[in-house]
């Protein structure tokens, strides 16, 4: 490399020298810019394997998916994951009989669940109704009072005036306890309870 | 030949420098801010301009643009003369740049805080400032290319084809990604849509990290690191091979943001595999600072100013090595969206740019004022309260996001997932918040205690506006190759064919991985469900974005199990055709919204549940994280804005009918009294014309197109493995019965097919003879054709059993069976 008559004035201060050792004197650049030089080291050996490495392994990643096509798709991924979970978990064949418990710890399992489920969001935390939900604490119901209706509301759900279906969230169990709490909660008159809507329970 | 007198222009440097400190300081204590608003809403003040929506996008342009970029401003100008030993080409171009990069800051600041916002990520400012933008980065530009043209020196050396390649690319990107069309003076779409949009802003994302964050680092890097040390740099050839790789495989790897989102595989795949080539290139440039080092470790013990730089070296190794793992498709199926991303980029921001950054103030303030640091024991401290901010800020962070990620993918056995309410997986990690603002308030207080020491450095010392200095003149050698001289030895010496190749390099990967995208049809499948919006909807949406929504909140479900549970039907690439910009975010701090106009779904929410939640979020949620936005209900909506927004819409492509725009308010208006209505029968009342009913519209319509779709057809063979075949007389005899009961109705007695099902006897097959495709089509059914799917009617084993015995008969071809339909099948 010519760099001959172009050597300009090192502009390190005085008394201080680029620290170079005797044996990397052979290696100097002949090139200086503003006082830096270069040695002509070789790059590091196991760096220039990790570069080939990397290429290697996006060849064969490129080659496995698209060009042989044998690596799933990102839809074929999905369709084997929800054929892989429908097979290991098999549908919920625990027989629940249909009546209201009153049992203590029945009601205190339905009423964590009330509030993990944020039922309060709609219905308020002491079921008295807001803007959102209906009041479930009066004798007006619009889905019906009994439980099998309630139960039939958690599981369904009411989509179009937002009550969302728990089919995907609860046991059959644990919908029976909620709709259980739900039913303890009548005649507690909470405070500002919203104002009926639907049909007085028979 | 005589040596040439001629002087540096100091004065620029020092107006970075004081730029670089003040905007430095401000946006890390906006930062500091926002981080409060997560762990406690309550800093959000109720007001539109300080909530987290706005502010983030401003913390994030002012340590980008305002401190990052001032800072490679004051290196660029201080360096580059000397490197070249030449005055800057021109002092007005120099202060044009100076004060024009300073009013795009303040000018920033101010529309992001007003919501004036196109929303695609470290591009958000709105056309007119993005045309500024690009004029102020011109002057730079030409200012640098005048430098070098007028050069003391023959090769240009390795930082000089950093700062060649940072500005070429940024201009590159810049351009490409901010093409908008106006509709007012701060009001504008983006040309393109959906996923285009989305490839396009983060090819520019990522390289805005690999061309501002990066590439100009390395290049002060290799100036001041030798100069710090002095150290001769410690492989010339290890510098061409780590630029070149990395300016060259850089560019490629946007996609890596978008994996698992609605992007074509390919796409993905590229985003992939350039990532992870990018580790031995980005480590070159580590490897090369920190092996320069090597024999002066001592001395780096001892000095404040190597001590930063050495962090700074290694943060940029940890990042640059993080960042091609989170690029493998299962890491980052995990973190994606998390906290994760959010923690890598401050091991950039905080380690790598904050910390090269200090140490090159340090180093500066000193020589510019001819005098030494005021206090190397305040430098020190600074040091290790800078580094424990950046652990106290990056570990809590980490785990916030594995605990997170893991909290969104878990089931229960029953199937349930663990936390299907949000919520929960927020709250779980506050405390991780709370923790990581201790982190950052670490960092800052090592900032502020930097500048204290360099006021004090800067008023024992005396400032040289310009530093008068000699040289040789340049000296003419031939234009062609000499004897004995590199290729690559010639071409540094060669500006104008060493910046070609550099935009060679840098377009190369740019048009192969982005332009098929727009000219390849079957990229994007069509959904003829998907309609463009309504003008309600579309001024809800253009609220959406002022608020800056997307800055937690998604809107594309991934194609796993945990998230179509979660949120719905997974995001289809053709359903983001009128989507100007894109709204798929980066982070989810609250839930994906994607789905949230799906009737029936699990995001959906009525009208009178949005109303009440904006106003206050934590009535609906408690635990919310997100700010109130009493606003939306007292502002009225600017409907007289609506037919020159559908017109620009029209111009983009979109299909509204003829005459639309005309007719676009009354429909705007017509829309907007039904969610009134809806809303007064829950007993809310409010006016129509109220920004909060033109977001609600918009909630109700995230989704609602694809919900009319019908379910994929599962003839579309897909690879998935069956059970077992069961082959003893008890469960074939089984499988014999569940037959009759369930399939002979449509299939026969024996399986030789009616007039409503084919023969399952012979060898031809409409939904693939094969084991896995059998048994496919019986799991999922085949609804279009009325086929069941028996996943949901039978059990596991009887799936089995019948399967097994659909195999037994498969080729006994009985007698009296209904002719062949479909394809032979080859065994």
């Amino acid at each position: 490399m010519n760099n001959e008559g172009n050597k300009t004035e090192s502009s390190l201060p005085p008394g201080e020298e680029v620290t170079i050792t005797d044996k990397e004197k052979g290696l100097l650049m002949p090139n200086e810019f503003d006082g830096i030089r270069e040695l002509d080291n070789p790059p590091p050996r196991w760096l220039m394997y990790v570069l080939y490495l990397t290429v290697f392994f996006s060849a064969l990643y490129w080659v496995h998916y698209h060009t042989f096509k044998q690596g799933l798709t990102q839809e074929e991924e999905y369709q084997a994951e929800m054929v892989a979970s429908a097979a290991a978990s098999g549908a919920d064949t625990t027989v629940v009989v249909l009546t209201q418990l009153t049992d203590q710890a029945s009601l205190d399992a339905g009423k964590k669940i009330f509030n993990d489920k944020l039922c309060y969001s709609c219905h308020g935390m002491l079921g008295e109704g807001n803007a959102v939900g209906p009041n479930l604490t009066d004798d007006y119901w619009i889905h019906g009072s009994s439980i099998e209706k309630v139960v039939e509301v958690l599981i369904n759900g009411v989509p179009a005036k937002g009550m969302a279906p728990f089919k995907d969230q609860l046991t059959k169990e644990q919908i029976l306890q909620v709709a259980s709490y739900v039913l303890s909660l009548h005649g507690t008159n909470p405070p500002n309870a919203k104002a009926p809507q639907g049909e007085k329970a028979g | 030949m005589q040596p040439e007198i001629f002087s540096y222009d100091n004065r620029i440097v020092k107006y970075f420098t004081y730029a670089t400190i003040i905007w430095g300081i401000i946006g890390m204590v906006v930062g500091l801010l926002i981080a409060a608003q997560l762990a406690f809403p309550m800093f959000n003040f109720d007001v539109s301009f300080t909530t987290y929506g706005r502010l983030r996008p401003i913390h994030t342009n002012a340590v980008i643009f305002a401190f990052v970029g001032n800072a490679i401003f004051t290196g660029v100008y201080y360096s580059m003369q000397r490197l070249l030993k030449t005055r800057m080409y021109s002092d007005v171009l120099s202060y044009i740049h100076f004060w024009g990069w300073q009013l795009i800051i303040v000018l920033a600041a101010v529309t992001l805080a007003l919501g004036f916002t196109i929303s695609k990520e470290y591009a958000e400012l709105e056309w007119p400032v993005d045309l500024l933008i690009a004029v102020i980065w011109i002057v730079f530009g030409w200012n640098m290319f005048g430098t070098i043209a007028r050069r003391r020196v023959q090769h240009l050396y390795v930082a000089i084809w950093f700062y060649i390649a940072s500005w070429v690319a940024v201009t590159i990107l810049h351009v490409f990604n901010s093409i908008e069309l106006p509709v007012s003076l701060f009001k504008s779409y983006p040309v393109y849509a959906g996923v285009q949009d989305a490839l396009v802003q983060w090819w520019y994302g990522h390289n805005a990290v690999a061309f501002f964050l990066t590439t100009p680092f390395l290049g002060l890097m290799y100036y001041f690191l030798p100069k710090a040390a002095n150290r001769p740099i410690y492989s010339y050839k290890l510098s061409i091979i780590h630029f070149w790789t990395l300016i060259f495989i850089y560019i490629w790897s946007g996609p890596h943001h978008l994996l698992y989102q609605a992007l074509p595989d390919w796409a993905q795949t590229i985003g992939v595999i350039f990532s992870v080539m990018l580790i031995a290139p980005s480590w070159g440039g580590m490897i090369n600072g920190l092996l320069t080092l090597r024999g002066v470790w001592d001395k780096v013990r001892e000095t404040p100013m190597l001590k930063f730089m050495a962090v700074a070296v290694t943060a940029y190794g940890m990042v640059t090595f993080e960042g091609p793992m989170l690029a493998i498709k299962t890491i980052n199926g995990l973190v994606h969206f998390t906290d994760w991303i959010v923690a890598h980029v401050h091991i950039g921001g905080l380690g790598w740019n904050g910390f090269l950054t200090f140490a090159m103030l340090y180093y500066l303030i000193p020589v510019l004022w001819r005098t030494k640091l005021y206090s190397n024991k305040l430098a020190n401290i600074h040091f290790w309260l800078g580094t424990l901010g950046i652990l106290f800020y990056a570990i809590p962070l980490y785990w916030a996001a594995i605990t997170q990620g893991l909290m969104w993918k878990e089931f229960t056995p029953e199937g349930f997932l663990r936390y299907p309410n949000f919520l929960e997986t927020v709250v779980q990690i506050i405390p991780m918040y709370v923790t990581r603002i201790v982190g950052g308030a670490l960092y800052i207080t090592g900032a502020f205690i930097m500048v204290y020491n360099l006021v004090k450095t800067i008023k024992k010392g005396s400032f040289v506006a310009s530093e008068e200095v000699s040289a040789l003149p340049l000296e003419k050698i031939s234009k062609h190759r000499i004897l004995g001289e590199t290729i690559h030895g010639w071409v540094e010496r060669k500006p104008v064919q060493f910046t070609f190749w550099v935009a060679v390099a840098l377009l190369f990967g740019s048009i192969i991985s982005i332009v098929p995208m727009f000219v390849v049809k079957t990229n994007i499948p069509t959904i003829s469900s998907v309609k463009p919006y309504s003008p309600l909807e579309l001024q809800g949406r253009d609220i959406y974005i002022r608020e800056g929504c997307y800055t937690c909140h998604s809107q594309m479900v991934r194609p796993f199990r945990s998230e179509t549970e979660r949120y719905g039907e997974y995001s289809k690439s053709g359903e983001f055709v009128f989507d100007h910009p894109f709204q798929w975010g980066s982070r989810r701090m609250g839930p994906d919204l994607a789905r949230a106009g799906v009737v029936g779904g699990k995001m959906y929410k009525t009208a009178a549940w949005h109303f009440t939640h904006f106003y206050n979020p934590q009535e609906m949620n408690a635990g919310s994280r997100m700010p109130s936005y009493p606003w939306l209900i007292a502002n009225k909506l600017k409907i007289a804005s609506t037919p020159v927004k559908i017109k620009a819409m029209i111009t983009l492509g979109v299909p509204y009918p003829d005459g639309f725009a005309e007719r676009s308010i009354d429909s705007l208006m017509t829309q907007a009294k039904l969610i009134a209505d809806d809303l007064k029968q829950s007993g809310i009342e409010v006016e129509p014309d109220r920004e909060i009913i033109a977001m609600i519209a918009y909630m109700h319509r995230l989704g609602r197109d694809i919900s009319e779709l019908k379910p994929v057809d599962a003839g579309a063979a897909i690879a998935v493995k069956a059970p077992d075949v069961l082959t003893d007389e008890a469960s074939i005899s089984i499988g014999a019965q569940v037959f009759k009961a369930n399939c002979a109705a449509c299939h026969g007695a024996s399986g030789e097919g009616n007039a409503i099902g084919p023969n399952l006897t012979d060898n031809y097959w409409i939904h693939g003879g094969s084991p896995d495709s059998v048994y496919l089509t019986i799991h999922n059914g085949v609804p279009s054709k009325g086929m069941q799917a028996w996943k949901d009617l039978l059990t596991k084993l009887q799936l089995q059993q019948v399967y097994s015995f659909s195999l037994k008969i498969k080729g006994t071809n009985v007698s009296g069976g209904k002719a062949p339909q479909g394809k032979e099948g080859k065994f």
